[in-house]
């Protein structure tokens, strides 16, 4: 149902007028979200509409008030957190967005528990300015380090954010969460099922309900209370980096190091694209980069762990470079809770080039192996991208860092294309659907699937259908008007432009 | 439209976010959009800006009255410009601000193409807007106002142009030297404490300068405001008469003057005649030479960056050297300072277009004075000193705000 003036009144009823805006510009603005680029590469006629109103809660209680309306009147929703994820805005249906920044309250520290409890709109920045003060912080730092991203968006998206190598995905640093449901009930996960709890631990009181919301999208309720466990912030920690004599030994050589237990973070540059010159100037022809990142209380400790990463680099014929010793110095270190140089990367390519990104999560040992398929496309196109000011060249590379602790690493891909011509944003748009398909035939996994039309249609078409009735009959019982983040996750049409794409690639494979 | 000259940057704004409300203190921030602190919604930071721009060039949105409203709550402090230039601080860092100006130069040499460490033009793109806003007839109504002011009396209060220089009355000062000092519009009209401190220190260190009966609005209210043939003509009648004075010099102790001389007038008129020096620049010198000699303070102070002056124009080291070179002069820094330092609210026009927003940003202030112990706050521009000094009053900070020629003055016994 289209948003009336009276749905506005109503809302401004239960938020303040000063906390809710309808105009067109407003809408707009809250068109596209943080990967925006990925937008632009979109025909304007297939992005998702803007939302028709905007509604900034401050507390559990308002966005309970708020879905409960929404369902008296079916009108769909749509929630956004710190905007700097990688869907595309509202809903197609428009409606109501409800922006979570003003949710952003530092709760308290529990030391008993060890936990964190803060509003889940609060940013990841903010949460460890707090936490620095009790000598502590979240371990993961969240979503590209940028610290702009709120916590709840992070854990909604199962995105990534840097500490992954020690401390896992954030969301396995949850210990409970304080929900919204989409018909407007509140209700408390963990340990926090037994209301006289002043314990916070996840794995306890039957199912791990918070783990349902996590990675779901926001399709099956909205976060408005997390509890996070913390980690002691750490004297020492270095960047050490080594180049290897070829993709497959490097990963292997990192892997090693991770399982260890001597990493905390890392990064493994392949010598392809844009970087493979540099690389190659750097540390000679096909050896790839990687940088690993130590750190302990204590000085010996952080030098015999250095000595032991140093002994298991030269056991795969690393050689030691000194580009992680001058990062760390410039501040911009792999793991530096206060670094935001991450995605702000991509929008720095320089005038007429800008970045397209598809992530994905895959096993570090057989990364080579998908990468390499990756690369074939991009290869295929290299032709096609921008030129980037910035890189002085048509820029497409991809990388490894740490997703979670069990050797699984997160996949960028990028490259570059120029949103401001028309052949450059569709051929881009067929690329990066190119890319995800080949990363999906490889049977790995994506975080952010909740960006519709980017890893969705990929997702859907591989999902084993009992898995997906699964989740379809859970979105039913818990909206039965489907109208929070509706499509995300569980598409409601199809495709068609991506399955276009993808039936050509395979008509092309058939000819070869 | 003007905004479409952007086009390329701003689709080259990744909205990731750290223009808003970072949090950052290994490089000095804490939170960022000084509007977004206030309004707290998406359309008043500069990724809202820019993804609005994005919409009007691509034809799905139309500039309206309720757009432009929104336009001129920018205090186009450029807060979100200097947080956007990780890569150039990296460049900075490794081979100081001398890297980053010879890179394109330099990658050129090398056959690289023309590498490019620049941010996003957020505040350019903004202005551009406002800018058609005004070609539509759409700017609020107290910036038709100014602009009408700027028409027809040549500055923004409507003032007759005979009283602008009323405060030199008796000071027996040339309307020709080789040094002309430009008071502006604010100091000349508002704040005569300035323009009396700055003639008197000036002639104090035996200088021989100039006021200039016919100097009219620099034109940066008119630049900001969105009014560009209105700010040329200014412009244009400002380098003719500072020609005919003789200048070869011209001091400023307004930062949007100074930015506006300095800056965009070479963009409209080609090379200036003359030099644009900052009051803190010239003061620093004097001290130097020991042409001036400020005497002993015993007072606690705290130092606010005007944004025009700090971020825009990069001059953060000449008004701290002033206040240490007085004798016993106690500077504490705010946090966040300098190029992460909270803009006092009165920038790009706000304090005309919504006065309320103004004061309330400069209100943000006062606890980070009020945490340094500082009896007193030092500024070196008017427009920062009159909504600093309402801010401290609503909120009974208990601590005075002078401008830097001020202090200078008081402690040669001026």
């Amino acid at each position: 149902m289209a948003v009336t003036k009276k749905l506005v009144e109503d809302l401004e009823g239960i938020v303040g007028s000063k906390y809710v805006m309808d105009q067109d510009f407003a809408q707009y603005a809250y068109g596209a979200a943080g990967i925006f680029f990925m937008n632009t590469m979109m025909e304007v006629s297939d992005r998702s509409a803007p939302p028709e109103v905007i509604v900034k809660p401050r507390t559990t209680e308002e966005v309970s008030e708020i879905m409960k309306l929404a369902n008296e009147t079916k009108t769909p929703v749509t929630i956004r957190g710190g905007g700097e994820g990688y869907w595309i805005g509202g809903s197609k249906d428009r409606g109501i967005m409800i922006d979570m920044t003003d949710m952003k309250k530092f709760i308290e520290y529990d030391e008993v528990s060890r936990t964190a409890r803060a509003q889940a709109g609060i940013t990841w920045g903010t949460l460890n300015e707090e936490l620095e003060k009790y000598g502590v912080g979240t371990g993961n730092y969240g979503t590209h380090g940028l610290l702009g991203a709120c916590v709840a968006g992070s854990l909604n998206a199962d995105s990534p954010g840097p500490g992954g190598g020690k401390y896992g995905m954030p969301g396995e640093n949850v210990t409970n969460l304080e929900v919204v449901l989409p018909t407007g009930e509140i209700v408390r996960t963990g340990s926090l099922l037994n209301e006289e709890s002043k314990f916070n631990f996840r794995y306890c009181n039957g199912p791990d309900l918070a783990g349902m919301f996590i990675g779901s999208g926001g399709i099956y309720g909205i976060m408005t209370e997390v509890w996070l466990k913390t980690r002691p912030l750490y004297e020492h920690s270095e960047t050490v980096g080594y180049s290897y004599p070829d993709f497959d030994t490097a990963v292997h050589a990192v892997n090693e190091i991770q399982s260890d237990g001597y990493l905390t973070e890392y990064a493994v540059v392949p010598p392809a694209g844009i970087v493979e010159d540099l690389l190659g100037a750097m540390f000679g022809k096909g050896r790839p980069l990687t940088l690993v990142v130590t750190e302990s209380h204590s000085e010996t400790i952080e030098e015999a762990q250095k000595a032991e990463i140093d002994k298991i680099a030269k056991k795969y014929d690393g050689r030691l470079v000194g580009l992680g010793g001058l990062l760390d110095a410039l501040g911009f270190g792999l793991y530096d809770r206060h670094e935001f140089l991450g995605g702000n990367m991509l929008g720095l390519l320089g005038p007429n080039a800008t970045a397209a990104v598809t992530c994905s999560i895959q096993p570090l040992l057989t990364a080579p192996e998908v990468m390499e398929a990756e690369f074939a496309v991009c290869r295929k196109y290299e032709d096609s991208y921008a030129y980037s000011r910035l890189l002085g060249g048509k820029v497409w590379l991809g990388a490894l860092i740490a997703a979670g602790e069990l050797g699984a690493a997160y996949a960028p891909t990028v490259f570059s294309f120029d949103p401001s011509n028309d052949e450059s944003r569709k051929t881009a748009y067929r690329v990066v659907h190119e890319l995800l398909e080949v990363k999906w035939r490889t049977g790995y996994a994506t975080q952010f699937s909740n960006t519709r039309e980017w890893e969705t249609p990929h997702v859907v078409r591989r999902y084993d259908p009992q898995s997906l009735e699964l989740m379809k009959k859970i979105k039913e019982t818990l909206d039965p008007n489907n109208i929070l983040n509706r499509d995300f996750v569980i598409p409601t049409s199809p495709y068609e432009k991506v399955d276009k794409i993808i039936a050509e690639m395979e008509s092309e494979e058939v000819k070869k | 439209m003007r905004v479409e000259e952007y086009k390329h940057e701003i689709y080259g704004c990744a909205h990731c976010t750290v223009c808003r409300d970072i949090v950052d203190h290994v490089r000095g921030w804490k939170e960022v959009c000084p509007v977004y602190k206030q309004l707290r919604f998406q359309p008043y930071t500069a990724m809202g800006h820019n993804t609005i721009a994005l919409n009007i060039v691509e034809g799905g949105l139309k500039y309206s009255e309720e757009l432009a409203d929104c336009l001129y709550k920018c205090t186009t402090c450029a807060a979100c410009e200097e947080v956007c230039k990780p890569l150039s601080a990296i460049l900075e860092e490794v081979g100081g601000a001398e890297l980053k100006i010879v890179l394109p130069t330099l990658s050129e040499a090398l056959g690289i193409g023309t590498m490019l460490a620049d941010p996003i033009p957020s505040v350019a793109i903004l202005k551009a807007m406002r800018a058609d806003c005004v070609d539509l007839g759409l700017d609020p109504e107290p910036i038709k106002k100014l602009a009408s002011a700027l028409e027809r009396t040549h500055n923004p209060y409507g003032e007759a142009q005979e009283d602008k220089i009323k405060w030199a009355e008796g000071l027996n000062i040339p309307e020709k030297a080789k040094i002309v000092f430009f008071p502006g519009c604010e100091p000349a009209y508002r704040a005569q404490e300035i323009v009396l401190a700055t003639a008197k220190i000036l002639k104090s260190a035996g200088i021989e300068f100039a006021v200039l009966g016919d100097e009219w609005c620099c034109g940066n209210p008119a630049f900001d405001a969105g009014y560009i043939d209105l700010g040329e003509r200014l412009v244009r009648h400002n380098v003719e008469v500072l020609k005919k004075a003789g200048a070869e010099k011209v001091v400023t102790t307004c930062p949007a003057c100074y930015k506006t001389l300095k800056n965009d007038y070479p963009k409209i008129v080609g090379e200036l005649p003359f030099e644009v020096v900052h009051i803190s620049e010239l003061l620093e010198d004097l001290i130097r030479e020991g042409k001036i000699k400020p005497g002993a303070m015993r007072e606690k102070i705290t130092y606010h960056d005007p944004c025009q002056l700090g971020r825009v124009m990069g001059m953060y080291r000449e008004p701290r050297a002033v206040l240490n070179a007085i004798p016993g002069l106690n500077l504490v820094e705010m946090y966040p300072t300098r190029q992460a330092s909270w803009c006092c609210g009165a920038g790009g026009e706000v304090i005309a277009s919504n006065p309320g927003l103004a004061v309330n940003i400069a209100m943000e202030k006062v606890p980070l004075v009020q945490e340094t112990g500082a009896d007193l706050l030092v500024t070196t521009c008017p427009a920062c000193k009159r909504n600093l000094e309402l801010a401290a009053k609503r909120k009974k900070a208990g601590y005075k705000v002078k401008d830097l020629v001020e202090v200078v003055a008081q402690s040669m016994g001026l």
